[in-house]
């Protein structure tokens, strides 16, 4: 069942303009927030309207921001993520091409909540429209006093500023994102301290994905109770999902927090090409565990997925049908995990290379009997071991596909032996790697 | 909380109190748990990325890192379990998968923490089983070779170069497994510390002139100081058979803390250098042979004594020495106090610390002087006339500490030097300008009715600021902070007109306000060779000369009354006639003093000179004997750095040839003029020495003098006068890559700066049509030098920089001889020349 929340204005001619924006009601509620609401009530709502992170990690956004300490005597602020570099993920690109008012007002709320006078949206390089519609939204807003000094006439103000990306997918976790803004190479930094205590230059720093700010204008216009509703008991609101893969009609939907999997690809996505039997399914993007064919009876939320061994992480849906090589697929993921490694921790730098060599070797038929217990063995040791959830989000689908699909990762020719698609990531293969 | 700042942690099933604010692999430090390692340096901020120090936490399910887990009270830590073991192990074996495993072959083997931890844990499993690739080893540094293989991505060069170098030169480039810890083009500039092939936990970033020397247990290791600065930097020289093999900082010991600069690091090639001096040499028939000690010794007092007969005491001059140790320089003044009978008696420590020393002999009562560590914990930095990152760079890394820990360096001074390039903010006074600074500093902060002579706008106008910016300087020494200001003052101060008033101005200043300061010192023993007494007005411990009695009593010798000499006196003495004989132990003032020709001139004019030093130094070229004396390497004794701490140290190997150690050959030639020191030993003559003055105790003995607290009048010329003839001023500057005439023979020296280089701004450079490179001849109105021009934008216009030291081109040639009449020391920071082309 579509509902259009966050897509509202989508369809609308010109639906990335202030005046189409301001039509829908937009700015509305940045106006009745500035001149009635104390930013603690915009955390409570928050808060109670359940709203959980759409980066990958689904955190409680209100209790985020209640991390940031309150008697701080450095300036704070706010980082929009808007890298969205996670294969099989494309929902913010559409918000800030389609609708990026709904992102800046969302970001206007959120500081204004948190107490930032300072915000930067860290858009991925490559999102060329994305970037010229978000800054020329940004452009809008501050003509029209939504940004600047004394918004609206209140005693608030803010800046944004739009940081590019330089292309590395490392930059989209929050403290990789951080080092880069402060203009240095993007590594993510050793936790504790969490951003909120010591993120940008050293100051309280919050950062959320670009779904998840764009939330926030719709929970304080219609009211938590209205979000919550919208979604299940423990995660509010709808939930953009992006569907890719071996399906007829591939694309962003709009759809309540834990609509069923299935449900989802049958209905929405107009089932799999050619009739075909769905093999296996990445319910959120690149890094999630991969669920099989017979785990797909699923409610798609952050609780449910998480019990069943994998997460909902950024919404990315990658459809599988049968005939497709778990091998290939599982070595096109690992490349791209090798590329994107920092570098910095020995099992993600080291893990990824000697993942991908192997891959490699049983792909041209060279593999060994041991080959996938070794694999695990790698992926067993990257998990949870590293400076950053990348290490870990590299072994979750070496675990599943190789524990999942035994088979075609022994010797021999497998069941559904073919092509990786190599193309993709000609840079990484073997030796460079 | 259990008791102030204590904590308390269990390791492994015991409790354990450690200090509070550690990490879990500093507390296991100090309680002597070994957790291994690749990435983790307590110096550095913690990386942890290598992923060897993984425990476990009670509570949490994951592992965790023991280097960015912070201890807390109560926290229940378990370093050894299988998991944990496993967990080392695979790291170790993904290590060990890209490794080249080429031991055989690399210098680091045997002291490799990977060798070590894979011997440690044994059976590590090695599955890898593709080809490893082949990676270079780059060779673009001229004294670090960087072998990428070996690299176990640690950082800790990334992070030393960064953090405590402050030179940024290393980067870790690209991403993931490519990456690769090399210099880059557009990086920061390498200063040849070294301190990256210390910390480098494998054989990956290594010493080139050590390469395949000798395997680490080959080596021994010797205690040492280095002999170049006044920092007085702790050393550990690796030798074997007899040979320096290369050199090391010592652990964390000395005031260096782990760090050496290019010159402690790789100049010490001069000591086995094959033009040593390896024997006595004598004039004979205008030649100089090598002769034997016995009959070189016996020439020399024969000939002093005909001198002396001849001519009176009066007639024979020494310089003792800003090199020697102590105990060197105690026996040199004995020697020409009590053997030769006069007070002349002066060393190269005239050109810097003497004049400071005067000073603050002008100032009575306590002057909080700083140490290194307390330049490391100030707040504020206050620097007049002086470079600290080239002339003692560990006081440049000091400062580099305090400004990481958010300190504020302000710098006054005409030149753009490595220490102006980092000051938060640099005022770039008029050259020959660090004086009036003072004085009007002085006007601001103390209310002397002396001062009153002078009108602040006159002043300003001299300094070229403004008054708000002499406020912004003056602001550095006031309110509370003031306490956690420090002072530095270099030869800016020191060698200008007035100098010892401005420093005692200044000392005056710094003592009202609670702050401390430290004088730079040029060279290793400055301070400590004026302590011994090597100076014509004051007996060791800077007693003065009415104090004789005392020494005499011990020496059993008398001491005359008449005050001696200084260094340019005696010269000028020498032109006169007047002075007929010069006794110079390990200095060579023909290169390192001021106007050359005049020096040469000098010393011809001495019917005899006796020249003891390692080399055949410009000024041994005339000698009419010269006495071959031992390295610092060779011979035993203290030195007293710039701080006034008195370090002491031994002998790591034996002279060369026939060399012998300085304190030697004076006892010697004093028993062959029969008036022979009763000592046997150096430690003899420490022993003496610290009776008659407890060395640390120098400074409390100080005697108010009064002489520099004159302040001189408004009329005095500071800085150059126009001449449109000599356009241009030349400013002296320091050289991280010289430091006297050894450093011209140390090979690693050479490597890290080849050639002198006149900066200059690129609008001087096209207004003579000359880039990068090109050769300029200098000329001023006492000589000229031909010198390769750098072109450096952050020079000021109109201006030249030439560093000291180099012996291709020597900007001593350029100077005049004029002394200031205080400290009598001879002014060499400005000079006004012209150029052309070559
Ligand atoms: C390797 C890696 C890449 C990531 N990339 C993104 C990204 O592109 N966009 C994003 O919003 N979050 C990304 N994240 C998650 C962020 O670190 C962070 O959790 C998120 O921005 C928080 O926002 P939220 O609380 O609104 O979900 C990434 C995390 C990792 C480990
Ligand atoms: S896990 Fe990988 S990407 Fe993350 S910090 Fe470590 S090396 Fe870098
Ligand atoms: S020698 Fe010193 S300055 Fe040069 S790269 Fe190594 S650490 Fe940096
Ligand atoms: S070169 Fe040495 S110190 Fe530098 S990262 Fe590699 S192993 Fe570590
Ligand atoms: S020593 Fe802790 S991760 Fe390297």
């Amino acid at each position: 069942m579509i509902v259009k929340v966050l897509t509202r204005n989508f369809d609308k001619p010109d639906s990335h303009t202030l005046a189409v924006y301001e039509a829908g009601g937009g700015y509305r509620t940045l106006r009745k927030v500035l001149e009635s609401w104390t930013p603690e009530q915009v955390v409570e709502e928050v808060k109670a309207s359940n709203l959980r992170g759409r980066g990958g990690a689904g955190f409680p956004t209100a209790i985020k921001w209640g991390f940031v300490p309150k008697d701080s005597p450095k300036p704070k602020y706010i980082c929009v993520n808007a890298d969205e570099g996670e294969p099989g993920t494309f929902k913010d690109r559409h918000i800030m091409e389609q609708d990026p008012h709904l992102m800046v007002e969302g970001t206007i709320l959120s500081a204004y909540a948190i107490g930032v006078q300072t915000a930067y949206i860290y858009i991925r390089g490559e999102f060329v429209l994305a970037g010229e519609r978000t800054e020329a939204a940004i452009a809008e807003a501050y003509a029209k006093g939504y940004l600047g000094e004394n918004i609206l006439g209140s005693s608030y103000s803010l800046d944004i500023h739009v940081h590019y990306g330089a292309g590395s997918y490392i930059c989209g976790e929050e403290t990789a994102l951080i080092e880069s803004i402060e203009g240095k190479k993007g590594w993510p930094r050793v936790k504790p301290p969490f951003p909120a205590v010591e993120g940008l230059f050293g100051c309280p720093t919050v950062v959320n994905n670009v779904e998840t700010l764009a939330n926030v204008p719709l929970i304080l216009d219609k009211g938590a109770a209205w979000f919550a509703g919208l979604g299940t008991e423990k995660s509010g609101g709808t939930k953009l999902f992006t569907i890719s893969g071996h399906v007829n009609r591939p694309g962003l939907y709009e759809l309540p927090m834990g609509t069923p999997l299935l449900e989802m690809i049958e209905e929405q996505a107009g089932g799999v090409t050619g009739g075909k039997k769905i093999k296996a399914v990445i319910p959120g993007g690149a890094s999630c565990p991969v669920l099989a064919a017979h785990e797909l009876d699923i409610k798609m939320d952050f609780n449910t997925l998480m019990a069943a061994g994998s997460m909902l992480g950024s919404g990315g849906v990658i459809v599988l049908a049968e005939g497709t090589s778990m091998l290939a697929a599982l070595l096109n993921l690992e490349r791209f995990f090798a590329h994107e490694s920092c570098g910095q921790c020995t099992p993600c730098r080291e893990g990824t290379r000697w993942i991908v060599q192997i891959l490699e070797r049983i792909e041209r038929g060279e593999g060994t009997a041991g080959d996938p217990d070794t694999l695990i063995d790698i992926a067993e040791h990257m998990a949870g071991r590293t400076v950053c959830p990348l290490g870990e989000a590299a072994a979750g689908p070496v675990k599943s596909f190789v524990k999942k699909f035994r088979d075609e990762f022994l010797p021999g020719p497998g069941p559904d032996a073919g092509p990786s698609g190599t193309e993709h990531h000609p840079q990484v293969a073997g030796q460079d790697g | 909380m259990s008791g102030n700042n204590l904590i308390s942690v269990t390791v492994n099933d015991k409790v354990y109190q450690v200090p509070a604010g550690l990490s879990i692999i500093q507390a296991a430090d100090r309680i002597g748990v070994c957790i291994p390692r690749f990435c983790y340096l307590e110096k550095l901020s913690p990386l942890g990325g290598c992923r060897m120090c993984l425990i476990t936490v009670q509570g949490i399910p994951k592992l965790q890192t023991a280097c960015t887990t912070p201890a807390k009270d109560g926290m229940v830590v378990v370093t050894e379990s299988e998991e944990i073991d496993k967990a080392r192990k695979a790291t170790l074996e993904l290590q060990l998968a890209q490794h080249p495993l080429d031991c055989f072959h690399c210098d680091k083997a045997t002291r490799c923490d990977l060798q070590d931890l894979t011997y440690l844990f044994g059976d590590i499993q090695h599955r890898y089983d593709f080809p490893r690739k082949d990676l270079p080893t780059l060779y673009d540094n001229p004294l670090i070779e960087r072998n990428l293989g070996r690299c176990v991505h640690c950082e800790r060069c990334v992070r030393v170069c960064e953090e405590i170098q402050g030179a940024d030169a290393i980067s870790a480039t690209r991403r993931g497994r490519p990456t690769e810890m090399r210099e880059v083009p557009g990086g920061g500039e390498c200063q040849h510390c070294g301190h990256c092939v210390d910390v480098c936990p494998v054989g990956a970033n290594l010493d080139r002139l050590f390469s395949h020397r000798g395997r680490p247990f080959q080596m021994e290791e010797g205690l040492s100081l280095c002999p170049y600065c006044g920092c007085g930097c702790t050393l550990s020289l690796n030798t074997r058979e007899g040979r320096i093999m290369r050199v090391w900082p010592r652990g964390d010991e000395g005031v260096n803390h782990g760090s050496l600069c290019a010159r402690g690091r790789f100049g010490w090639g001069f000591v086995n250098h094959p033009e040593r001096l390896a024997r006595p040499r004598i004039k004979k028939n205008g030649q100089l042979v090598e002769v034997d000690w016995e009959e070189a010794l016996l020439f020399t007092a024969t000939r002093l004594e005909k001198i002396i007969r001849e001519h009176g005491p009066q007639s024979v001059g020494g310089l003792g020495s800003a090199r020697a140790t102590d105990e060197a320089n105690y026996l040199f003044q004995r020697f020409m106090r009590c053997v030769i009978g006069n007070n002349n008696i002066d060393s190269s420590a005239r050109l810097g610390y003497t004049a400071g020393l005067t000073g603050r002999l002008g100032v009575a009562g306590d002057v909080r002087e700083a140490t290194l560590d307390d330049v490391r914990r100030a707040a504020r930095l206050l620097v007049i006339g002086a470079d600290p990152v080239e002339t003692n760079p560990i006081l440049g890394l000091a400062m580099k500490a305090a400004i990481r820990k958010g300190a504020t360096v302000v710098v006054a001074d005409p030149r753009t030097t490595l220490t102006s390039r980092w000051a938060s903010q640099h005022f770039r006074i008029r050259p020959g300008s660090e004086v009036p600074l003072i004085l009007a500093l002085a006007r601001l902060l103390l209310n002397e009715r002396e001062l009153s002579a002078f009108k602040d706008a006159d002043l300003l106008a001299r300094i070229a600021l403004r008054s708000e910016e002499l406020a912004s300087l003056a602001g550095m020494l006031e309110g509370d902070a003031a306490e956690q200001t420090v002072v530095l003052a270099g030869r800016g101060v020191t060698q200008a007109p007035y100098g010892a008033s401005a420093v005692a101005a200044l000392l005056r200043i710094v003592a009202k306000r609670g702050a401390s300061y430290l004088l730079t010192v040029d060279r290793n023993n400055e301070r400590g060779s004026c302590e011994a007494g090597v100076l014509p007005d004051r007996l060791p411990g800077l007693a003065p000369l009415s104090d004789r009695e005392r020494f005499e009593k011990v020496w059993g010798q008398k001491v005359p009354e008449q005050p001696g000499l200084s260094a340019y006196e005696m010269l000028q003495a020498a032109r006169d006639g007047k002075q007929k004989a010069f006794y110079i132990m390990g200095e060579n003032p023909v290169d390192d003093f001021p106007d050359t020709r005049y020096v040469e001139e000098a010393l011809s004019s001495a019917e005899f000179l006796v020249v003891q030093d390692l080399f055949m130094t410009p000024t041994a070229v005339m000698a009419d004997v010269i006495l071959p004396s031992a390295s610092f390497a060779e011979k035993a004794g203290q030195f007293t750095n710039l701080e006034g701490r008195v370090q002491p140290y031994t002998a790591v190997i034996p002279p060369v040839g026939q060399a012998r150690p300085d304190a030697r050959i004076l006892v010697e030639l004093s028993r062959k003029m029969g008036k022979g020191f009763p000592h046997k030993n150096i430690v003899e003559v420490r022993e003496e020495m610290n009776n008659l003055v407890p060395m640390k105790e120098s400074q409390r003995q100080l005697a108010c003098n009064g002489l520099s607290h004159a302040v001189p009048g408004p009329e005095v010329q500071w800085g150059p006068v126009e001449d449109s003839d000599f356009p241009y001023l030349l400013l002296t500057t320091a050289s991280l890559y010289r430091n006297g005439a050894e450093s011209n023979l140390a090979v690693g020296l050479q490597k890290g700066q080849e050639r002198a280089a006149l900066r200059l701004h690129p609008a001087d450079a096209q207004g003579l049509g000359v880039s990068d490179g090109d050769s300029v001849m200098v000329t001023s109105k006492t000589g000229e030098i031909q010198v390769s021009v750098r072109l450096d934008d952050e020079i000021a216009p109109d201006t030249l920089q030439l560093a000291e030291g180099f012996s291709d081109a020597n900007p001593k040639t350029l100077f005049g001889h004029e002394i200031d009449p205080v400290t009598r020391t001879p002014m060499a920071r400005y000079v006004q020349v012209k150029m052309r082309k070559l």
